[in-house]
């Protein structure tokens, strides 16, 4: 357990530092409805920390870490306003491919040389993930929304329906009879993607398939509270530094009431934010992981767009950080659960238990 | 009488929990247990110092003070498995000011003498004490209060007010803060006096609020002459003896403890009422839901991290008395409003609907119980301005 717990600090230690020089750097900077494409050197540079890997077995060639600690890490990320999607292209195809147990694979994602992408939503604001895509003799052929992270020659995992039940198999995005509508994130972009009888890989089956897809959804939606959440203290941070300099009617803005008021608000509801996904990381029980991502959805939101309010008419401009805080918040706050979905997905799990 | 030499807190956590589960399924009557006609319900008078009797009796009262002050000695995890079990058995709250407060700051600050004198009788309820400190024009501005107390001999001699004393008409003896000299700093020159309420030139006026309950009182001093001995602390230094226990205050103030049996009562009158099905209904009592959920986690979170680290609790647990207390205010509202025509019920009323038995509830004074905890003990404004300062740092 303590051993455990200085790993982590050592984690957070060295990604304060590597996320501060890339904040720093002129790539850093987000543009508005331009999808941003991964970059290659960056991501290989985060294989080389050994973050790729982090929750695979050392059986594959990971770290075998517990999803706390990645939790940890994109908790620090959140704080940076980290512009990649870690959580989309590594930690939930990592959990794919752990379940399938595919040791060449896993080495291709864990050195960065192949990027990965999970195709498994059918629809928005919905969990469906094995009806509007058919494996049919070896093709599979139909729809996927919101695939996240799709770039050219990504190894796209795919959940498909087969006559033998649920199945996530193995596509490569170059493919032919693939077509894909993409749209930007803050980080990168979203593609809907249509299947037109696409040759494909097999790779888990039945219900070791939906158990993959559950781990992966969990994982995906720990770590987006987590970064949610240093997002959001980051946030509030540099807007009780504006609040601190500026001055109006010969006071500082932080001298008055109205605004220091939010600003405690705020403050309690990061806190709050906080103490659920630690406690959702460590227990992992369904009700409390709903929580941690309806919170952190419901709070970084909240915050970013005071932060604008608060930082005037300079909050509305790109001149400042708010806006790429404000475009994150609107990514990982409503993709893998809005807050009023997850909440609901909370009061179910809460029934659930009470009934049990 | 065993249990009485046991050291409690030398028990394993577990054990120690099952214990107290079993003595309080025993021995707390239930018909005092809280319920939906009264979900926050408290002991005074009588009943109260019944139960403490019944507490010290069995070895588990002053669960925080030292086993050599007769105390329990625990540590404050234990305390927090103590209140936890409380809650979970429905004990009704006791303000037992002498065991919380005054206790305390005798065994910090006063004298052995009085030590000697005043902890005995706070435990079994020969004294019963309530707290002086609010005046007419000192409120959350606690510091300007003007009750004064002049040296005359042996003697103070107190005059003034103080307002909203709690159980002030229960109460033997009043624990206050009078002002014994003026310095360039407000909070300077105020002074820590015992004054047993008995004595001449002190009347008391019970005040209504808006429950119905004669709760609070008015206290007034007319050359009230107290001995020189009952001042604890050093003269004029009374502000920092007060202070010196506001950090629990408003740890025990936050417990999510009173939110619980509000949620309680909400889901039930949903249930009642055949709300189930009404999604509007069901996503606002889910926020309500995920609120207390997440703010269980932050209470045991501080707690554990002011357990761990050995020292008094920081600036930072206003944020649990602000939370606390507005989460309490909006479940009050969400019952009353789902409550629909029952919400405009003053008083109890049988509530009907689709399950077969009624259930008998007081909408009302749950929603009035819920109002002064955002204004007693520093109103929650005053706490975000020293949050603001304190713990975010902005400038004033």
């Amino acid at each position: 357990m303590q051993e455990m717990d200085e790993f982590i600090a050592m984690l957070r230690d060295s990604a304060e530092g590597f996320l501060a020089d890339f904040q720093a750097s002129p790539g850093a900077k987000t543009e508005i409805a331009v999808p941003r494409p991964l970059n290659r050197e960056l991501w290989t540079a985060m294989a080389e920390l050994g973050w790729l890997g982090l929750l695979l077995p050392e059986s594959q060639g990971g770290l075998a870490l517990p999803v706390a600690a990645a939790a940890e890490l994109a908790e620090v990320m959140g704080r940076y306003r980290f512009p990649v999607p870690y959580i989309e292209a590594a930690i939930m195809p990592a959990q794919i491919l752990a379940a399938a147990d595919n040791e060449a694979l896993a080495a291709e994602l864990i050195s960065g040389e192949t990027l990965f992408s999970l195709a498994w939503q059918d629809r928005a604001g919905s969990d469906a993930a094995f009806a509007a895509c058919v494996l049919s003799d070896g093709q599979i052929s139909g729809q996927k929304s919101f695939v996240a992270a799709v770039e050219p020659g990504s190894q796209l995992l795919v959940c498909v329906s087969s006559v033998n039940g649920p199945a996530i198999v193995l596509v490569n995005s170059d493919a032919d009879g693939i077509t894909a509508q993409r749209s930007a994130t803050a980080s990168g972009s979203f593609c809907q993607l249509s299947f037109d009888k696409v040759a494909c890989a097999p790779l888990l089956a039945g219900p070791a398939a939906e158990q993959a897809l559950a781990s992966a959804l969990a994982a995906g939606r720990l770590l987006a509270s987590a970064f949610l959440s240093g997002l959001s203290r980051a946030c509030l941070r540099d807007t009780v530094d504006y609040l601190n300099q500026r001055q109006q009617f010969g006071r500082k803005l932080s001298s008055f009431q109205s605004v220091s008021h939010r600003c405690v608000d705020m403050h309690i509801h990061i806190e709050l934010t906080e103490a659920v996904w630690r406690v959702a990381a460590e227990s992992g029980d369904a009700a409390s992981l709903s929580a941690a991502k309806a919170r952190a959805s419901d709070v970084a939101q909240d915050v970013c767009r005071q932060a604008v309010q608060l930082h005037g008419a300079m909050g509305f401009t790109e001149e400042c950080s708010v806006g790429e805080y404000l475009r994150l918040a609107l990514q990982y706050g409503n993709w893998l659960g809005s807050a009023k979905s997850m909440r609901r997905a909370f009061q179910s799990a809460r029934t659930a238990e009470a009934l049990a | 009488m065993n249990s009485l030499n046991v050291n409690r807190d030398e028990m394993d956590d577990a054990d120690f929990r099952a214990e107290f589960r079993a003595f309080l399924a025993e021995h707390y009557p239930a018909e005092l247990k809280q319920d939906f006609h009264r979900p926050f319900r408290r002991l005074r008078g009588e009943p109260a110092n019944d139960w403490l009797r019944t507490l010290q009796a069995h070895g588990w009262r002053a669960p925080a003070w030292p086993r050599e002050s007769g105390g329990m000695g625990l540590s404050f995890r234990k305390q927090l498995i103590y209140h936890e079990e409380l809650e979970h058995a429905g004990v009704a709250r006791i303000i037992d000011l002498g065991e919380t407060q005054l206790g305390p700051t005798i065994i910090k600050m006063g004298s052995p003498e009085q030590s000697e004198h005043y902890l005995p009788r706070i435990l079994n309820c020969e004294h019963v004490w309530c707290q002086g400190y609010s005046e007419p024009n000192a409120g959350s501005d606690l510091a300007s209060l003007r009750t004064s107390a002049e040296l005359d001999g042996d003697e103070f001699v107190v005059n003034g007010q103080k307002i909203w004393t709690t159980h002030a008409n229960d109460s033997t003896h009043i624990f206050t803060l009078v002002r014994t000299g003026k310095f360039e700093k407000k909070q300077q020159g105020i002074s820590f006096l015992l004054i047993d309420l008995d004595t001449p030139g002190i009347s008391i006026r019970p005040i209504i609020n808006l429950a119905g309950e004669d709760e609070f009182c008015e206290v007034f001093f007319e050359n009230v002459r107290v001995p020189k001995a009952n001042l604890v602390g050093e003269l004029h230094q009374g502000w920092a003896v007060a202070k010196a226990l506001l950090g629990y205050e408003r740890v025990w103030i936050g417990s999510p403890a009173l939110a619980g049996k509000a949620l309680a009562l909400g889901e039930h009158l949903v249930q009642q009422l055949g709300l189930e099905d009404d999604r509007g209904v069901m996503d606002e009592l889910a926020q309500l839901q995920a609120d207390l959920h997440d703010y269980r986690l932050l209470y045991s979170r501080t707690c554990d991290a002011i357990a761990d680290s050995g020292k008094a609790p920081g600036p930072e647990v206003s944020m649990l008395k602000v939370y606390a207390s507005e989460l309490l205010h909006r479940l009050t509202e969400f019952n009353v409003e789902v409550g629909a025509e029952y919400g405009a019920v003053v008083g109890d009323v049988a509530i009907g609907g689709d399950s077969t038995a009624d259930m008998q509830a007081d909408l009302y004074w749950q929603l009035m119980m819920a109002r002064p905890v955002t204004i007693f003990a520093g109103a929650n404004e005053i706490q975000r301005d020293i949050l603001a300062k304190t713990v975010l740092g902005l400038q004033a």
